[in-house]
């Protein structure tokens, strides 16, 4: 049985087996199923499944079109719907992986500006206080950012690059609006909320705590 | 969904489950057994949505591991589980009796 890691790792050694037609049909597919909120591992072991498929397709002649049909959305759709969906523990992972992560990296800034500003003997006070607003924004803010964007991308994955060009002018509005309702959400918020001061080396431990955290819980086993 | 592409399914689940009873299966083998007993109406594609079912239906399970022999890629082989032996026993029969009686009535023709 092979783990993940192992699974990502043939399968980007099947990629370059591929000739560029199947490569691009099959990398459309990559995208659309890892995007998806299905479960990793099945996710991966049927995309590894399919890659040998195809070699062994291309062995014989045929394009990824004569195996998977022209419509590689509706099929990449079809395999979704049949693959077990992430749940419970993973579930939440995946929610709670890129809030967790830009939190983490707010940290290590404040932290960062925390120390310089007390090595040259700056406004530390002022430096080292964090709205719990700003808290909240980044959290929420990098988590429709990042999906948006992921949706944006799967939207994208099997357009004519005609059709691309209208879609992404369509998304960029949409993402924008985006960004500014979460701006205001965050003005309005920052009335309600406190302000806490967090020392430089508080925001280092945080940091830190943040690092080991990604990596004990997101990373693939 | 037409009652005939979903007749078309159960006999192509049946089929599958068939191929798979005295030996593991890899998806690639799977096509091309099914393409050369003549069942041309499958395109290769449309057994991974099928393969995917069975499996959460548990009729079937899947592993990956090398090939056997030296050298071989790992590849996805497929088994019967007890649930799906015994669907494959159930179509065994409905299919012969389906049989006989569509045969029955053919070779009567409009007599």
């Amino acid at each position: 049985m092979m783990n993940t890691k192992q699974m990502i790792k043939e399968n980007n050694r099947l990629q370059d087996a591929m000739k560029p037609d199947n490569l691009s049909y099959y990398q459309d597919m990559v995208v659309y199923i890892r995007s998806s909120s299905v479960q990793e591992s099945k996710g991966e072991e049927l995309l590894l499944e399919i890659a040998q498929h195809l070699l062994d397709a291309q062995a014989k002649g045929k394009t990824a079109e004569e195996v998977f049909g022209s419509d590689p959305e509706s099929y990449c759709k079809e395999l979704v719907e049949q693959l077990p969906k992430m749940k419970g523990l993973n579930r939440l992972q995946y929610h709670l992986m890129i809030p967790w992560i830009a939190l983490t990296w707010f940290f290590f800034v404040q932290a960062l500006v925390g120390f310089i500003t007390t090595w040259t003997g700056g406004p530390v006070e002022r430096m080292t206080q964090v709205r719990i607003s700003t808290l909240v924004l980044i959290a929420g803010g990098s988590y429709v950012l990042i999906h948006a964007l992921m949706r944006w991308m799967k939207n994208d994955t099997f357009q004519p690059d005609e059709a691309r060009r209208k879609i992404n002018v369509r998304s960029m509005g949409i993402y924008m609006a985006i960004t500014v309702l979460i701006l205001i959400a965050g003005v309005w918020l920052g009335r309600l909320l406190p302000v806490l001061t967090i020392a430089p080396w508080i925001s280092l431990v945080l940091f830190l705590v943040g690092i080991a955290g990604t990596k004990f819980l997101f990373s693939s086993k | 969904m037409t009652t005939h592409s979903q007749m078309l399914k159960g006999i192509l689940e049946g089929c599958i489950l068939s191929l798979m009873e005295h030996r593991e299966v890899y998806g690639y083998e799977l096509g091309t057994l099914l393409e050369d007993s003549g069942l041309t109406f499958v395109s290769e594609g449309s057994i991974y949505p099928l393969l995917l079912r069975m499996q959460k239906e548990q009729l079937i399970e899947g592993t990956i591991r090398p090939a056997p022999g030296a050298g071989g890629p790992p590849r996805k082989y497929y088994n019967l589980t007890d649930k799906g032996r015994n669907i494959l026993k159930q179509f065994k029969e409905h299919w012969g009796t389906l049989k006989d009686s569509v045969d029955h009535i053919l070779a009567r023709g409009g007599q």
